[in-house]
């Protein structure tokens, strides 16, 4: 489906490409969105990159736009004596999209709500577009930050209707409205008969995306969940906002028209270059969703990078346990090698962390696999287990373990395996592997490459 | 008004239940006399109406006289409906000159007319007719007091009586009363401290004295604060009592629909960039004042009965009228005549209010 945004003229600028000589020294002093954000001159940055990393991917290089929001050292905490953000360091580049996940809890709702405007810091910074628009005690008002949000609970407006509640992004202003009165200058061309024509079309499209064509003149009350989730969707986007933060938006919604609207949002996101950041707790989402996928504990940025980066590199523990539903494996550094149940691995040759897995910030207490060890040899680690790793061989060599239950997902099969030690893994099988619980089977683990924590 | 599914007519060759479930007799069998103890208290209930009923019946129809002049009342054992037969327009309209009362009339018939019209959807959507409500009370103020200007006798206030003053203090003070409320309630949520606590003081400050008060301040204390020579009219002085009293509880009314709007209603309009103008008018106004129909209109009753403490500072409304009707030598001790009228009028225009909020309230629930 072929759809575009249409501005109200006087949000043309909205989707204009980013100019001025302002916005190129911005862009100058972070060459790449990763970079902690409080470097900020070109010196710094030049400083930056003479400090022996390896040059970036250039996967990574593209995925690295100027940086239009920042934020830096945010703290919050609410009336209790629990930070609810801690800490908080990330910058998210122009046009990106940002996948934040994190258990519930984890202040993810309270970043959102920070950048937005909704709430104040206790401490730290939040900037955008080069402006600071939130400090200790004071803030941009959330109605001229242009920042748009979907909310997790919908928010909807209950004595519009569905139309109404879409279009209510666009009313104009009383003073625009008296300007258009009296016929006195406007700071906005006045909207000719093509243009509100093409509004029209855009918000019959965007209806039409969104699913909602057909109960435009429903009440709120008289939707499902699902449905009142697209109408928040649809609410957030009409107006074509400059940067876009989403609460959950699709948690409400079910497995094929969460795919579907997944994959047609991104799609308008990316063609208004709309700034977006995406938060939940959903890790397929927020990896297939964004271009950066930044994982957050206990309001903690923990890591943050690519997606695949942070999948297949976790910086710590936390991220590598959270995503992917992985488990560890207890074992012993011996000579180079690391001693384990299901066999004997040799270390990975050292590699200088990438700033693609590194968390940015004090918070950082990543204990990559590719940074330098600490582990001294006959040191206890953990070694990660991905269920994918791990294959079975039922009569063949490797280490024997007992089936205990197996779960059915999308076309594999998960298996739950007890090792001669006791110690429960899991597996991800082909679907048409014939183990059933209570058999034998033998197992063999392919760590490429391998990835190791220290031992708690 | 939407999504309302229609229901399938029931099939009348289906088999319906036996005669012995169903129908008014078993009803009464069912819910009047199930027990000995049911039949005992729905005897004594039946008792009980007939004592009423019939001393009223009797009282109000069979024994009443109908008639003119004071003459036909004499050894009456019923209502004299003869007084308010000759008395009905003093009710109305109060000592208003007998040869002008065709204005009020036709101000009151068309202010019934722009009502019925506001009923029809059709004309609602019509935009220059809301230009003729708010035309509406200069001309029904001109209309009454004329003028050299309109070419009409100019009819001062203190001739103003009955219902059409009853009328006139409780339209006005409430019209004025509650956009005056609304703000007061905002201000009393505002984060300027001064303001905040302005409205506070004041809002608590009416609440905390009665209108009696209120009004005897306005009417007796008021000139004393001005200059001599000036001299504000009788009503304007009653009816800015009434008004600034009004305020103060529609204030608290309005506070309660506030508080229990959800908080998501106004991030949800600034982070679409709405001012908070366009969020309060578009947004948490509309919510709240449906959401306080109820006690809003519960609000609205009270002070259209209220407006009768005026003949304190002695205007004739409605409720004056009947005190000085019955001053009357020729229709002395008419009091209870007079009452019931005056009361069932009241009670025509309370019904009638609490009616249509329950209309407004079916009308606009769409729940959150």
């Amino acid at each position: 489906m072929v759809f575009r945004l249409m501005p109200r003229p006087g949000k043309a600028a909205a989707l204009s490409p980013a100019g001025g000589s302002d916005r190129l020294s911005v862009r100058f002093g972070h060459e790449n969105g990763l970079l902690p954000s409080r470097l900020r001159s070109p010196e710094d940055a030049l400083q930056h990159s003479m400090t022996p990393h390896p040059p970036q991917d250039t996967a990574a290089s593209q995925l690295a736009p100027a940086p239009i929001l920042s934020v830096s050292g945010l703290w919050k905490r609410f009336s209790g004596v629990d930070w609810v953000v801690r800490d908080f360091e990330l910058s998210v580049g122009e046009g990106e999209i940002l996948s934040i996940l994190g258990p519930s809890g984890c202040g993810k709702t309270t970043l959102l709500r920070l950048i937005a405007g909704f709430e104040t810091p206790e401490r730290g910074e939040i900037h955008n577009d080069g402006k600071l628009i939130s400090r200790p005690g004071w803030g941009v008002p959330p109605e001229q930050r242009r920042i748009g949000m979907v909310f997790q609970e919908y928010t909807l407006f209950p004595h519009l209707t569905v139309r109404e509640n879409v279009q209510f992004g666009l009313t104009p202003s009383l003073a625009a409205r008296v300007r258009g009165w009296i016929g006195g200058k406007s700071k906005t061309p006045p909207e000719n008969g093509e243009a509100r024509k093409a509004r029209k079309e855009g918000l019959v499209s965007l209806m039409a995306l969104c699913g909602l064509s057909e109960m435009s003149d429903r009440y709120p009350h008289e939707l499902s969940g699902g449905q009142q989730q697209r109408v928040a969707l649809a609410r957030a986007l009409v107006t074509a906002p400059r940067m876009l933060l989403m609460d959950e938006p699709f948690s409400n919604l079910d497995s094929g028209l969460r795919h579907h609207l997944r994959e047609e949002v991104r799609a308008i996101l990316k063609a208004a270059g709309t700034t977006s950041i995406l938060v939940t707790h959903d890790q397929e989402e927020a990896i297939n969703m964004g271009d950066r996928l930044a994982v957050m504990n206990q309001g903690r940025l923990e890591q943050v990078g690519a997606p695949l980066e942070v999948l297949q590199n976790p910086a710590n523990r936390f991220v590598a346990s959270f995503i992917g539903g992985n488990r560890f494996l207890p074992g012993r550094l011996e000579n180079g090698k690391v001693v384990t149940e299901l066999g004997e691995f040799p270390l990975p040759p050292p590699t200088p962390p990438t700033l693609l897995s590194v968390a940015s910030g004090e918070s950082n207490r990543a204990m990559g696999p590719s940074a330098t060890s600490p582990v001294p040899s006959g040191g206890l680690v953990d070694v990660l287990l991905r269920p994918s790793q791990v294959a079975a061989n039922p009569n063949g060599s490797g280490v024997p373990s007992l089936v205990l239950r197996v779960q059915y997902l999308n076309g594999q099969a998960l298996y739950t395996l007890a090792l001669p030690s006791g110690l429960e893994i899991q597996a991800l099988l082909p679907e048409s592997t014939p183990l059933r619980p209570g058999e034998r089977t033998h197992l063999r683990f392919e760590p490429s490459p391998l990835i190791y924590f220290p031992s708690e | 008004m939407n999504g309302r599914s229609s229901v399938p007519a029931p099939d009348s060759s289906a088999p319906r239940p036996p005669k012995s479930q169903i129908g008014a007799q078993v009803w009464v069998r069912k819910n009047l006399f199930g027990n000995w103890f049911d039949t005992l208290l729905t005897l004594l209930s039946l008792w009980l109406i007939y004592q009423i009923v019939s001393v009223i019946f009797s009282w109000a129809i069979i024994d009443a006289v109908v008639g003119e002049g004071p003459k036909v009342c004499e050894g009456a054992k019923g209502a004299c409906w003869a007084f308010i037969q000759e008395m009905w327009e003093l009710f109305i309209v109060g000592l208003y000159p007998f040869e002008e009362r065709y204005r009020p009339y036709t101000a009151f018939l068309i202010l019934v007319l722009l009502c019925a019209a506001t009923f029809v959807a059709r004309v609602r959507r019509w935009p220059p007719f809301y230009l003729l409500w708010a035309l509406a009370p200069f001309a029904v103020f001109f209309l009454i007091r004329g003028g050299t200007a309109l070419n009409l006798p100019l009819v001062d206030t203190s001739l103003w009586g009955g219902l059409m003053l009853t009328l006139v203090l409780a339209v006005v003070s409430l019209g004025l009363g509650f956009p005056l409320g609304i703000l007061l309630a905002l201000g009393r949520r505002s984060r300027m401290p001064v303001l905040r606590g302005l409205c506070v003081a004041y809002i608590e400050l009416v609440r905390g004295v009665p209108l009696i008060t209120v009004l005897f301040l306005s009417s007796v204390m008021l000139p004393l604060f001005l200059p001599a020579g000036i001299d504000i009219d009788k009503i304007l002085r009653a009816l800015i009592g009434i008004t600034l009293f009004a305020a103060a509880y529609l204030a608290e009314v309005v506070r309660g629909g506030l508080q229990g709007l959800p908080s998501g209603q106004e991030d949800a309009a600034k982070a679409l960039g709405m001012n908070s103008w366009q969020t309060m008018v578009f947004i948490i106004l509309p919510q709240v004042l449906r959401m306080v129909i109820p006690p809003l209109v519960s609000t609205f009753i009270g002070l259209l009965k209220d407006t009768s403490l005026v003949s304190i500072i002695g205007l004739l409304d409605l409720l004056g009228m009947a005190a000085a009707t019955t001053a009357n030598p020729d229709w002395l001790g008419r009091l209870v005549e007079a009452y019931v009228f005056v009361a069932v009028i009241y009670w025509v225009f309370c019904y009638s209010m609490s009616r249509y909020s329950l209309f407004l309230e079916r009308k606009y629930k769409t729940g959150h």
